[in-house]
Formats: structure tokens, sequence, C-alpha cells
């Protein structure tokens, strides 16, 4: 069974381990709302301010008995006038808002890498400990399912991976460039 | 698709007879007795790797070159012990944040090798990143 990665999307106060495996979503716009699926034109991210935080989750289905190795990073599509998407691959869900994504300890979010990291940068769930905010890359076992049904209930996850838009008041009004987005990954 | 062989003289393959893939963990499960891994691309090559020497084989056309993964004085030197096998494949989705439900994944290699211990400690590895089409290079470090 070829191998596929669905993202889901967590919103509200309620943590992600709450929400059972989060649900699919059309787009992961970054909008000026916690919603999924947001139209741009109706929650337009206002100059100077960021998009308020995303919280989503890789999913694997398919057939193997472990994902680790997980890098994520902007692979193409040129960001305009002090845009910047920051990216954590491991993040406590906190309840969405248009806050600058705080520090945790002393790790900062930083801005989402524009080549192939040299380490992994996304973790892994192994439990509901995958809400401490950790860069520690494990690896996910696949259970002993022989092979996971296609969708995004099944098979293995990362952890929580957090994303914002900051820009400035120098930053161009309008629709933004899509940015293609790359995840790349060991699986056994 | 591998095809793990054993010394006992079974193999596993990663489909099986109805053509239902099979997780590598069976494979590991017996690594103590695994002698061979191949992988087998669609367009006829072969590659694998002799556990219980080291040696890389590379089979394209019908003709096949092998080699050492390292230098065959060190292996003569450095006694190489709990050798393990190495096999991932390095896969990768590329997707805007408009399409993100069952993303296909693009292989890009597969890594076929091992790691050992010398008997003074050190770590070794040597693998192949296998690419689709057939191109490879040998590697120290994933």
């Amino acid at each position: 069974m070829a191998v596929t990665v669905t993202f889901v999307e967590f919103n509200g106060a309620t943590p992600e381990h709450s929400q059972g495996s989060g649900p699919v979503v059309a787009n992961l716009n970054l909008v000026n709302a916690d919603v999924r699926n947001g139209v741009p034109a109706t929650y337009p991210i206002l100059a100077g301010t960021n998009s308020f935080a995303k919280f989503v989750q890789a999913q694997w289905s398919g057939s193997f008995t472990k994902i680790s190795n997980a890098k994520l990073w902007k692979s193409a599509g040129a960001y305009g006038t002090d845009e910047l998407i920051k990216m954590s691959g491991s993040y406590s869900k906190i309840t969405p808002a248009i806050t600058s994504l705080p520090d945790v300890g002393a790790k900062a979010v930083a801005a989402i890498p524009t080549s192939v990291p040299a380490s992994a940068n996304v973790a892994f769930a192994k439990s509901a400990a995958r809400n401490t905010f950790t860069t520690t890359a494990g690896c996910i076992p696949n259970g002993s399912q022989a092979a996971s049904s296609p969708g995004y209930y099944s098979g293995s996850r990362s952890s929580t991976i957090a994303l914002q838009m900051n820009t400035s008041a120098s930053t161009a009004a309008g629709a933004t460039s899509t940015k293609t987005f790359s995840l790349s990954y060991d699986r056994q | 698709m591998y095809r793990a062989k054993f010394t006992d003289n079974t193999m596993l393959d990663e489909y099986d007879e109805s053509g239902k893939a099979r997780m590598f963990r069976e494979v590991l499960n017996k690594q103590d007795e695994l002698e061979k891994l191949e992988v087998h691309l669609d367009n006829g090559d072969i590659f694998s790797v002799d556990l219980t020497k080291g040696l890389f084989s590379v089979t394209k056309n019908e003709h096949t070159m092998n080699f050492y993964g390292l230098p065959q004085d060190f292996q003569a030197q450095h006694m190489l012990e709990n050798i393990r096998v190495i096999y991932f494949v390095r896969g990768r989705v590329d997707f805007t944040f408009n399409k993100l439900n069952n993303i296909p994944e693009q292989v890009e290699f597969y890594a076929l090798g091992f790691q050992a211990q010398t008997a003074e400690n050190k770590n070794v590895q040597r693998f192949l990143a296998i690419q689709p089409n057939g191109m490879w290079d040998i590697r120290d470090n994933a």
C-alpha cells in the first residue's frame, strides 16, 4: 500500500490530545482567526501583526514499521516584504491567538527552514508527553498493524507542529505568494 | 522491494504471496540470522549487502560489481562485531497549504547497508543510497 501523509488541524482551547485524531482540513491558510479552512479575504492578517497560530500534525498511512528523522521546510515560494513563517516541530498546544508564539523554556520558535535542515526538526508523538516542547526526534512505531487504512485516523503521527505568519507594517496588502513545503522522513 | 536471506536458507520478501506488504519488523525479528538483504528496483537493478562480510553487490544489466563497504585493510585490521543491517526508505511529500489530504510519498532513496563496531569499540556504518532510477552512491551518515 502506498504511503501517504495527511495533515490535521487542532483548534480551540482544548489540548490536541483530547481532540482525538483531529479533522482533515482543505487548507491551512494562515489567517486572522482560529478557524479551519479560513478564507484570507474574510480573515485577513493586519499588516504589522501575526496570523493566529495553527497547530497541526502529520499523519502517515500505509504499511511500515516505523517513521523517524522527519524534516519540514519551505521548499519553494518567496516571502513578501517582512513576511515570515515561524514553525516548531513539537509544541505544546495553547489557545490559538494572534500573539507571537511564545518561546518555551530556552527554545525560541524559529523561522521555518528554507532548505533541508541538517537534522530532524519534527518530533514524534509517543504519548500525551508529546505536548512537551522538545526537539527530540525519536521514532514512532506503527503498532502491530500490518497495514493501516488510508485516512487521517490511522497510522503514525508527528508531534504537534505550530505555525504562524509574522508581518510588519511594510508588508504589502493582498494575497501573498503560494508557498510549497516539503516533509521528508525515514521509514522502515 | 526488499528480499531478506537468512543463514537457514529461508527468505522473506517485502510482499507476500498475496501481494500484501510485509512489515520490516519481521526481518528485524530475525536480524541475528540475517545474512543478506537485497533491494530490487522496478528497472531490474539489484543491490545487496552481505552482512557476514560487509560486502556490497550491484547488479545492472546482468553485470555484477562487488565491493566492500570499508577498505579491506581496515576490515582486516579491525574485526567487525555486532554487524546490523541498515535499511530504510527516505520518503518525501511536497505540498501547499491547499492540498493536505493523502499526499502521495515520493521515494528519494532506499538506504541499504550495515553498521558495526570494531574491537576498539568504534562505530562504523556504510550504506548505499539507491534512487528509484538506479543511480546510487555510498554514504557513511544518514
